[in-house]
């Protein structure tokens, strides 16, 4: 199992959750975060901000449902305008994921 | 080390934390967020259809196209308690006692491995199941 973190623009939560839910990945969790990338945030006029609002998005994967995940998640939360600030994707292992209602593990 | 992470209701929190200081494990970190089970979207789905072959009024549609939304999500907390390999399985028996109602949305745990960990105030590496 894997959980993939993706850290993307507040404004794209919305079109990553549904095209998530369309391709079947509907359980999930996201948290308020902020950040900054590369660019070391950014300044407008005169001030500097050094941390941006964004969203992690959180979802725990079988193996081999990651690409199609890491996919869906790329094309919804890219501007595809160039701009620095689109977000990453980080996959990390799951050793074990258990449903606390039954104390299952999958 | 492993990084046991649990997701649980808003109405647990206290329970929760109670029940792990009680058992030992009083070191952790918490954190609001927003999520969504499997069951949600399953559960919602059946309803929708079953109110539409009723013919349901429209009050009743909307709450049930809402609950569909996939854009809707409930507020959990989301609890990382680093610990010892040997303490792992007594960290998620302690979560699923306190946690567990048998309704869907109780939550998840994940196990993470963890790498390497330090203590900042000792400057040395940190171990879950020491004292200080």
């Amino acid at each position: 199992m894997l959980m993939i973190r993706a850290i993307i623009r507040p404004e794209k939560l919305d079109s990553v959750l549904t095209a998530l839910s369309h391709e079947g990945f509907v359980a999930l969790t996201v948290i308020d975060v902020y950040g900054r990338g590369r660019q070391g945030g950014v300044t407008i006029g005169e001030v500097h901000y050094h941390e941006l609002p964004k969203q992690m998005v959180m979802i725990v994967v079988k193996n081999e449902d990651k690409d199609k995940v890491v996919d869906t998640i790329m094309r919804t939360a890219r501007t595809g305008e160039g701009h620095p600030g689109d977000g990453r994707i980080f996959i990390t292992p799951v050793e074990q994921s258990i449903a606390i209602r039954t104390g299952k593990s999958e | 080390m492993k990084e046991v992470m649990a997701i649980v209701r808003g109405t647990k929190v206290h329970q929760t934390k109670d029940a792990l200081t009680e058992a030992g494990f009083t070191r952790f970190t918490n954190m609001a967020c927003l999520g969504r089970g499997k069951q949600l979207l399953e559960a919602a789905a059946d309803k929708l259809l079953k109110l539409v072959e009723e013919g349901g009024d429209e009050d009743m549609m909307r709450v049930a196209k809402a609950m569909v939304d996939p854009r809707k999500l409930l507020p959990k907390r989301l609890f990382h308690i680093m610990v010892e390999d040997d303490q792992v399985q007594s960290v998620v028996d302690v979560l699923i006692a306190a946690n567990a109602t048998g309704h869907s949305g109780d939550g998840e745990i994940f196990i993470i491995p963890v790498l390497e960990a330090y203590s900042v105030c000792l400057g040395q590496a940190y171990q879950a199941n020491q004292g200080s």
